[in-house]
């Protein structure tokens, strides 16, 4: 027998695992599509419509980055609540299944059916609504290029094709690192979880930056820059973050997985 | 089946539970774990199921360490904790979910023993009482034909009939390829179906006997008046219940309240008899 | 079945199979319930049930037929009265003399006591 990884085993978990995991799922993606819905109707009412103008739909971005980051933490940290409570977790460590299928199956729920779940879900909201109104409303304006030509812009476009979200590809890594964060979170505290996750981001956070500004303070002050123009370059310090960013994502999943493993009950 | 040597274990530092235990438990046997409220059952318990880390000292279980929790040991572990969750479905659906783990679940079986408790079959799982619940884990892992059956307290909260019909299946559960230790302080509940007692004191084993060996040593009567001979004895109605060396040869029964308290009063006067 | 505490389990068990064969509910020849059977009817360990069987088959009332099971001796009656005839010898009867003893019982008195009573229970 295969005590590390055995597929026909895995399918096994993610069913059985559905079973305590689906509904807390299920109700976490309901109140999202509720929210969503509400949203957009609050803010797409015929009042609103009759002064469409280009700042109309700019609600959508900070309903998707707020929306996103709750649903994507919050499915994170419920996935390990259980192992808080020790009648749960005995149950759960003696399911005959290894550490690793385990943690697969986690990443499985929070990751890979939790992130483009979420995606699909505003993106059919967005459609729905935004071609609502688009069979009823046009709002275009235009400009003329460096060449001369004139070129016309659609403001009414849906939310996935609008160029600022084609322009964040360097932040794609951030719903991952979210996930690893309140994954590890999940498995790390034993009770309040989704507390005391945020609570030492923040911590985590404003230490991290105060350092960093105050050692690049202490490094910089009173000297000339004298070296290449790597650091001078917007892409290149992007580079970096999301190269941090991505190391730190896998760190934490490893960390969360050394957690299953070590889990007492 | 299970081997364990030089067991260091505290749940901190400074508070060992187990120093330096070792014990061999073998298959064919129901071994009765006692001990007094915080002598370490259940964590001796969890510590074969690789539920806890041991500090120091090494832990076999049917050739596996139960701290690595590889399924081909997992699967051969039935454990029944004192405290445990079920979730909120009908047996049919825990059984489909959980069932297929273990490749020699035994279906029919899991119905015969659900209907022999009388759990009824349609309702949730989380709306049933404690000891419906236990019922029906009781039923599970013994239909997944593990091969070493842990249980934590299992008659806490069985009623008077599902104590008997517990018994009964315990009896006929007990097979020459299976180890299956009982934790308990309802002794009087359990006393004929465990044949080796192992005591839990002072952070070791005070004892661990077969029932025959300790009749041997020992004869547990009943007598009018305490003399020199008695290790320890309690007042009852009629005279005292007394423990003392069998000399005469005697087939007496073994009363395990009375050894368990006698044990615990007087242990120096039991070491030799057990070495 | 009930248990009383003053004597060993696995004895018990062995009164109860004997009193089963002397009340003819088994019979000589017959195959008696396997040791898991019992067990489970007296709610006792299995191995507990096994030293009753071979205590059984060492005072030649029940044989062991290898592969199918346990069976009553063909004179089976005769043995279990020569076992509880030594038993009640060895642990009954000295505490009777014990009290014959202490009471002074006469041994004329026992006599005719002891006949009144079989007249009056078995009518001999």
């Amino acid at each position: 027998m295969n005590n590390t990884f055995n597929i026909n085993r895995f399918g096994l978990l993610l069913k059985r695992q559905w079973l305590d995991f689906g509904k807390i799922y299920l109700i976490s993606f309901g109140v999202l599509i509720g929210v969503l819905a509400l949203f957009y109707s609050i803010s797409l009412t015929d009042n609103n419509l009759k002064y469409l103008s280009s700042n109309t739909l700019s609600f959508r971005f900070p309903l998707f980055l707020i929306t996103g980051f709750l649903f994507v933490s919050i499915i994170a940290n419920s996935y390990f609540m259980h192992l808080g409570q020790k009648p749960k977790a005995i149950i759960n460590i003696l399911v005959p299944a290894s550490n690793i299928e385990k943690f697969l199956c986690a990443i499985f729920y929070t990751l890979i059916i939790g992130i483009p779940s979420y995606l699909l879900c505003f993106y059919l909201i967005d459609l729905s609504f935004i071609s609502s109104v688009r069979a009823t409303h046009t709002l275009t304006g235009s400009y003329t290029d460096y060449q001369g030509k004139k070129v016309v812009i659609d403001y009414l476009t849906y939310f996935f094709s609008t160029g600022t979200v084609k322009n964040f590809s360097q932040f794609y890594y951030v719903p991952l690192l979210i996930n690893s964060v309140f994954l590890l979170g999940s498995i790390f505290f034993q009770n309040f979880h989704y507390i005391k996750t945020a609570i030492s981001i923040m911590v985590f956070g404003v230490l991290w930056v105060t350092s960093t500004i105050f050692v690049l303070q202490k490094l910089t002050n009173n000297t000339v820059w004298v070296g290449n123009h790597y650091w001078q370059d917007e892409g290149n310090i992007f580079f970096i973050m999301s190269l941090i960013g991505i190391l730190l994502t896998l760190a934490f999943w490893f960390i969360s997985f050394i957690r299953l493993k070590e889990k007492e009950a | 089946m299970i081997n364990i040597n030089n067991l260091n274990f505290g749940y901190s530092k400074h508070k060992p539970l187990f120093k330096n235990m070792s014990m061999r438990l073998s298959n064919g046997h129901i071994y009765g774990l006692l001990g007094k409220n915080g002598a370490g059952k259940s964590t001796l318990l969890k510590n074969l199921a690789g539920l806890v880390y041991a500090q120091s000292g090494t832990l076999d279980v049917m050739g596996y360490d139960p701290a690595k929790r590889q399924p081909a040991l997992l699967e051969q572990i039935c454990f029944i904790p004192e405290e445990f969750y079920l979730p909120s479905v009908k047996i049919d659906a825990y059984i489909k979910a959980n069932a297929p783990f273990y490749k020699n679940f035994d279906h029919n079986y899991f119905a015969d023993l659900i209907k022999e408790f009388d759990v009824p079959v349609e309702q949730k799982l989380i709306n049933m009482s404690y000891g419906q619940k236990k019922k029906v884990i009781i039923a599970f892992g013994l239909a997944t034909q593990a091969k070493l059956v842990i249980m934590d307290e299992p008659t806490n909260g069985l009623d008077i009939p599902s104590k008997a019909q517990f018994r009964k299946i315990m009896a006929s559960a007990m097979t020459d390829e299976r180890c299956i230790i009982i934790s308990t302080h309802q002794v009087r509940d359990l006393d004929n179906l465990i044949d080796t007692v192992i005591m839990l004191d002072e952070n070791d084993i005070a004892l661990k006997a077969t029932v025959e060996e300790i009749t041997a040593k020992l004869t547990f009567k009943k007598v009018k008046e305490i003399d020199d001979s008695i290790i320890y004895a309690e007042p009852s109605l009629s005279g005292y219940n007394a423990v003392m060396p069998n000399y005469q040869q005697e087939e007496s029964k073994l009363d395990m309240e009375l050894l368990f308290n006698a044990i615990l009063a007087e242990k120096i006067k039991f070491k030799p008899l057990f070495s | 079945m009930e248990f009383n505490n003053n004597k060993a389990i696995y004895l018990q068990i062995a009164e109860y199979v004997c009193e089963q064969i002397l009340l003819g509910k088994w019979k000589a020849d017959e195959k008696i319930p396997s040791v898991r059977e019992m067990a489970v009817e007296m709610e006792v360990n299995p191995n507990t049930v096994m030293r009753t069987y071979e205590l059984l088959q060492g005072k030649n009332i029940i044989n062991n037929k290898r592969g199918i099971g346990f069976f009553l001796a063909d004179d089976t009656i005769d043995q279990v009265k020569q076992y509880r005839k030594t038993s009640f010898i060895e642990d009954e009867l000295p505490n009777l003399f014990r009290n014959l003893y202490l009471l002074e019982v006469d041994f004329d008195e026992l006599k005719s006591r002891y006949q009144t009573f079989v007249s009056q229970n078995f009518n001999a």
